[in-house]
């Protein structure tokens, strides 16, 4: 409730002042003036088109490089082998810009769809490798030596001991590939979309229409929101 | 079933090469049998009960299980001085884990484990989970996931010695209770002597590290036994025998030599 109050207080505030004209309204808009241009361009299908576009995106994107950062993740934790021969690889590919390669996946694969995901993809993959691989090495090795003596087969291990063990930490990783995969699918969709929320957020500027670039910050906020609590607090 | 230990060593790596924990044990665990390991910290018990459980190879000498004819090797299950229960598991599915990895249906395991709780007083716990329990509750249902199992031998490391004294004396019972009539054998390790002599049929003391055994005692308490009696006037006279025997081991750890 306090998050609440305590949001609709800058709210009135910001309103107040740029009613009164204690702020340039070019640069900050009345929220009432967003919340209008939100309702209008809902109704009108420009953000319900712009928000599938992302939301797509960012559903294969987030889902392909988690998906492939967990179960890398989980072979490395499970395998000291495997971990010995990734990890190097992931240290020193996991900082390089992704967004600063999209010029290359832009040759690679032309001015298409899937050179705009494989940022997303990338960016969304090592997070989740990095903390499956630490959640799996962290479960107590007692219940690694229960798990060991009562003869549970490989599968039951997986089951009752590797993935819930790993889960909170796994959990973590998660919502850091999310917000990550957010940020770049953004970036992506201002230098080379030409629809979604990215997109829509570079148009604003290009045309001065602050309303709507509020307004689509607004959806991400929310989306973001939504998506992470998802992943659990 | 016979458990045979021949020439027993194990070494494991320390910062100036490897030292030695155990060194040249003999063993025979009888059928149905109650023993107790008793000895310094140090001198290689868990380490011993681990060999025995398969959880690691000795770095020399054998163990056997001779007269053994089973279509698989005999289950030889631990229970451990921190319950080992999985923590995000009821402890219904705790109960149920070793039938789980035994490969019974879920309808058949869950009965038996129900069955298991019932007897140790568990039975409106079994949707709770390991971390709403009190610490000996948490004991009684690792004892109920390692008897529900049916091994033919039960390793315990020391499952009791984070207990008070109180519900320590309780489950000392249950355990002699649920053991009772399966003949079953089972190694106990323990610090306490007089644990030790409560509940084992015999006693092997071993010696500080390298671990050797210094004395094979059998105890003179006939059974079915009460705990919370007085035991026998020989057993307490034992106790003090068996004192005597470790109290030397014990120096060197209160006075390192310069």
């Amino acid at each position: 409730m306090a998050h609440l109050l305590a949001l609709f207080l800058v709210a009135a505030s910001w309103e107040g002042a740029a009613r009164a004209g204690w702020v340039a309204t070019l640069m900050f808009p009345p929220p009432t003036t967003i919340l209008g241009w939100l309702l209008e361009s809902l109704r009108g299908g420009e953000m319900a088109e712009a928000l599938l576009a992302s939301g797509q995106r960012l559903a294969i994107g987030f889902g392909l490089g988690a998906g492939l950062g967990t179960v890398v993740g989980l072979a490395m934790g499970l395998a000291p082998r495997l971990h010995r021969a990734f990890d190097p690889v992931i240290a020193a590919l996991h900082p390089l810009p992704k967004v600063a390669l999209l010029p290359l996946f832009l040759v690679l694969f032309g001015f298409s769809e899937q050179a705009r995901l494989v940022p997303v993809v990338l960016v969304a993959f090592f997070p989740a490798a990095i903390a499956a691989a630490v959640a799996v090495r962290g479960i107590d090795p007692l219940l690694w030596n229960v798990a060991r003596n009562y003869g549970a087969p490989p599968l039951m291990v997986l089951r009752r001991l590797v993935l819930p063990g790993a889960w909170p930490v796994l959990r973590a990783g998660l919502r850091l590939s999310l917000n990550a995969a957010i940020v770049v699918l953004i970036s992506v969709e201002m230098l080379s979309g030409n629809d979604g929320l990215g997109a829509a957020v570079w148009q604003s500027w290009q045309t001065m229409r602050v309303e709507q670039l509020y307004g689509t910050l607004l959806v991400l906020a929310v989306l973001g929101l939504l998506f992470n609590r998802c992943l659990g607090r | 079933m016979r458990i045979t230990l021949r020439g027993i060593g194990l070494d494991y790596p320390g910062p100036h090469g490897p030292v030695r924990a155990v060194e040249g044990l003999d063993l025979e665990v009888a059928p149905g049998e109650f023993l107790g390991l008793i000895g310094p910290s140090g001198c290689g018990k868990s380490s011993l009960l681990a060999m025995l459980a398969g959880l690691r190879a000795p770095s020399a000498g054998s163990i056997a299980f001779p007269g053994w004819a089973g279509p698989r090797p005999p289950r030889r299950l631990m229970a451990f001085q921190e319950h080992g229960l999985l923590p995000w598991l009821s402890v219904l599915d705790n109960v149920a884990f070793g039938l789980e990895a035994q490969g019974m249906p879920r309808a058949a395991r869950e009965a038996r484990a129900h069955d298991m709780l019932r007897r140790l007083g568990l039975e409106g716990f079994a949707a709770a989970r390991p971390d709403q329990l009190s610490g000996g509750m948490r004991q009684r249902a690792a004892l109920a996931r390692l008897f529900v199992a049916e091994a033919e031998a039960m390793l315990l490391d020391e499952p009791f010695s984070a207990l008070d004294a109180q519900t320590r004396v309780l489950l000392q019972q249950e355990l002699l209770d649920l053991w009772s009539g399966t003949g079953r054998s089972v190694v106990y390790v323990t610090h306490d002597i007089e644990e030790a002599l409560l509940l084992c049929d015999r006693v092997v003391v071993l010696s500080a590290r390298p671990g050797r055994i210094i004395a094979d005692i059998t105890v003179p308490f006939p059974r079915p036994r009460r705990i919370l009696g007085a035991p026998p006037p020989e057993v307490a006279a034992l106790r003090w025998r068996i004192w005597d025997m470790l109290a030397p081991t014990l120096a060197p750890a209160r006075a390192p030599a310069a």
